[in-house]
């Protein structure tokens, strides 16, 4: 690797950290023969990265906090209306409180699959009776050939007949 | 900084002064760094300040936790610094002219004074003198925060070849200065 190649990755990724271990690797290669790029990274760090790592964080003094607080206390006041309150609890379901929302959906979910499997409806009931009366119905007219008589009396003897007659 | 607890920055977002105070008390000191270090002007940083947390008290009810916290505040202060910091270079090289007639007019001693103020300043300050406000934010951000091409990319909305870049051309002039300034001291 060129030793401009290797100055840019120093400036850069290497001293930071942010290379792919491969091309570490292969800077580092390079850095153990070549005192020129190796000078060039420990004047880089000493000059320019040093300074910054050792200074001190500092704090605003109290005045700041002072103005904040007259800022915000009388223009921004909290609102304490019903239609402000239902905003914030309806935007807190949405936005902070998603696990609940989710574990809510979830055991809603879990009930309606419960209540579908398990438990028998009438629809389901009413149309098994309707088959077996076909079924019945059908087996009549094979043991009663004479089912239709020429007088044109016929026994309603099936709920659906019974519902449509 | 610590992670501020969700319930805090709820409560806060909701009007608690007290949840609003543990976040400024938790928060303002590396708010105020960064504010000083991209303006150079303690009284600046202070209005800066004071601006980000008006802005933070404004918007905490609208924060959907998308973003982590810190990173939002990130984005506020260097935003707000780098804006401040233009408008007032503007506003002083609007002066400019007022300033250089003083400056003629000035006594020795008076100058002498501004040069003696200039030496006192802390190394770090004169080294962020010599980029401009992006590259100063992408060197405080990652010198002094520690934080990775990836947060201040995120934090500055750049890509990270941008702040890849930034950081390289910052490095460059804050090298040739420093040479610049070796050579000077020893003649």
């Amino acid at each position: 690797m060129r030793c401009e190649k290797v100055k840019d990755l120093i400036m850069t990724g290497y001293l930071d950290g942010e290379l792919k271990s491969s091309l570490k690797k292969r800077v580092d290669e390079h850095l153990l023969y070549c005192q020129s790029c190796k000078a060039f990274a420990a004047q880089l760090k000493d000059t320019v990265i040093k300074p910054f790592k050792e200074s001190t964080r500092l704090r605003p003094p109290q005045s700041v906090w002072e103005g904040v607080k007259a800022a915000i206390s009388p223009q921004e006041e909290y609102k304490e209306g019903f239609l402000q309150r239902l905003r914030d609890d309806i935007a807190e379901i949405f936005t902070h409180r998603k696990p609940v929302f989710a574990l809510a959906t979830a055991l809603t979910l879990v009930i309606a699959v419960f209540i579908f499997t398990k438990i028998p409806f009438n629809g389901k009931r009413a149309t098994n009776n309707y088959l077996q009366e076909q079924i019945d119905f059908l087996t009549y007219l094979e043991v009663n050939e004479d089912y239709y008589s020429d007088n044109g009396y016929m026994d309603l003897d099936t709920a659906i007949e019974e519902y449509f007659l | 900084m610590r992670d501020i607890p969700k319930d805090t920055l709820i409560k806060a977002s909701r009007g608690d002064m007290d949840s609003f105070e543990a976040i400024y008390k938790e928060t303002s000191g590396f708010v105020y760094t960064i504010a000083l270090r991209i303006t150079r002007n303690p009284q600046d940083a202070q209005e800066v300040t004071q601006d980000v947390f008006i802005k933070i008290h404004r918007n905490l009810r609208s924060f959907r936790f998308r973003a982590a916290f810190k990173t939002w505040v990130y984005r506020i202060v260097a935003n707000t610094a780098i804006n401040y910091y233009r408008v007032k270079r503007k506003e002083r090289s609007r002066r400019a002219d007022f300033d250089e007639a003083l400056k003629i007019h000035g006594k020795e001693s008076e100058i002498e004074g501004v040069i003696m103020q200039n030496d006192a300043k802390d190394k770090v300050d004169i080294l962020l003198g010599i980029l401009n406000p992006d590259q100063r934010a992408c060197i405080v951000l990652r010198e002094i925060e520690g934080l990775s091409y990836e947060e201040i990319s995120r934090i500055l909305k750049i890509n990270i070849n941008t702040v890849r870049s930034r950081l390289k051309r910052a490095r460059e002039s804050l090298l040739a200065f420093e040479q610049k300034r070796v050579v000077h001291d020893e003649v």
